[in-house]
């Protein structure tokens, strides 16, 4: 299982690494994106999760990032930036979709352990995309600083994911 | 105290026997104040707060159980 999600890291990565240099426009359909992304695995696995706290953390998905997207969505408007698609969005939006194709197959124990190595592959990856692609190249500071402010609560997804994993492995 | 951009301000503060805290989440999504076994927010909303009388005296340290990076201390003398 360690192999495999290393792999889908490393398949992850270079999805994102494609933008070289994204503009405020496409990076603020990149925040969107990613958002939605999660918030479509959460609406989906807070249904089909058989443990309470996968169940309880898919929910927790949708509220945080329903609410980060507000936020976004907010500011692009505030700064007249109309959010534009590019190949890193596509390529997110692609691996949701993926993913959850292949939540659909399966169920019970096997269910929540997918959804939750999903889970953090996925905040792992949006961090190395806020890291290395998004902050560096962000122009407008109230853009960079919504990104900055929002870094903590990823990381805190991943952390916590990898709490729940680390249980159900057991 | 403030929970902003999900971390704790100050991160640790020190209070006296009797006195209450109080968190106020800033943030636009929900956080806890947990210090397993001694005091437990639950969920506290967006923009919403939570207090604590500190009856007891010691250091706990404290986490939010949705965002486990969040870390925080609360000294009580």
């Amino acid at each position: 299982m360690k192999v495999k999600l290393l792999l889908a890291a490393l398949v992850a990565a270079p999805a994102v690494a494609l933008a070289q240099a994204p503009n405020d426009a496409q990076i603020a359909h990149i925040v969107v994106t990613a958002n939605q992304v999660d918030i479509d695995a959460g609406k989906f696995a807070q249904g089909k999760a058989k443990g309470k706290e996968v169940k309880d953390f898919a929910k927790q998905m949708v509220t945080d990032h329903t609410a980060v997207n507000k936020q976004a969505v907010a500011l692009a408007k505030k700064l007249k930036v109309k959010p534009e698609d590019n190949a890193t969005s596509q390529s997110l939006k692609k691996g949701g979709q993926d993913n959850i194709k292949n939540l659909k197959t399966m169920k019970g124990d096997a269910f929540d352990k997918a959804y939750v190595d999903q889970e953090v592959t996925y905040h792992q990856a949006v961090l190395n995309a806020i890291d290395n692609v998004l902050i560096p190249n962000a122009k407008n500071q109230e853009l960079k600083d919504l990104i900055v402010k929002v870094r903590p609560a990823i990381d805190g997804h991943l952390q916590h994911a990898k709490m729940i994993q680390s249980k159900l492995g057991k | 105290m403030t929970i902003d951009g999900s971390a704790y301000a100050p991160s640790t503060i020190t209070v006296r026997k009797g006195d209450t805290v109080t968190w106020v989440n800033k943030d636009p999504f929900p956080h806890t104040v947990t210090a397993a076994g001694k005091f437990d927010s639950k969920s506290i909303a967006a923009n919403g707060k939570w207090s604590y009388r500190a009856t007891q005296a010691g250091d706990f340290d404290y986490i939010c159980t949705f965002h486990p990076n969040m870390k925080g201390t609360l000294v009580v003398q």
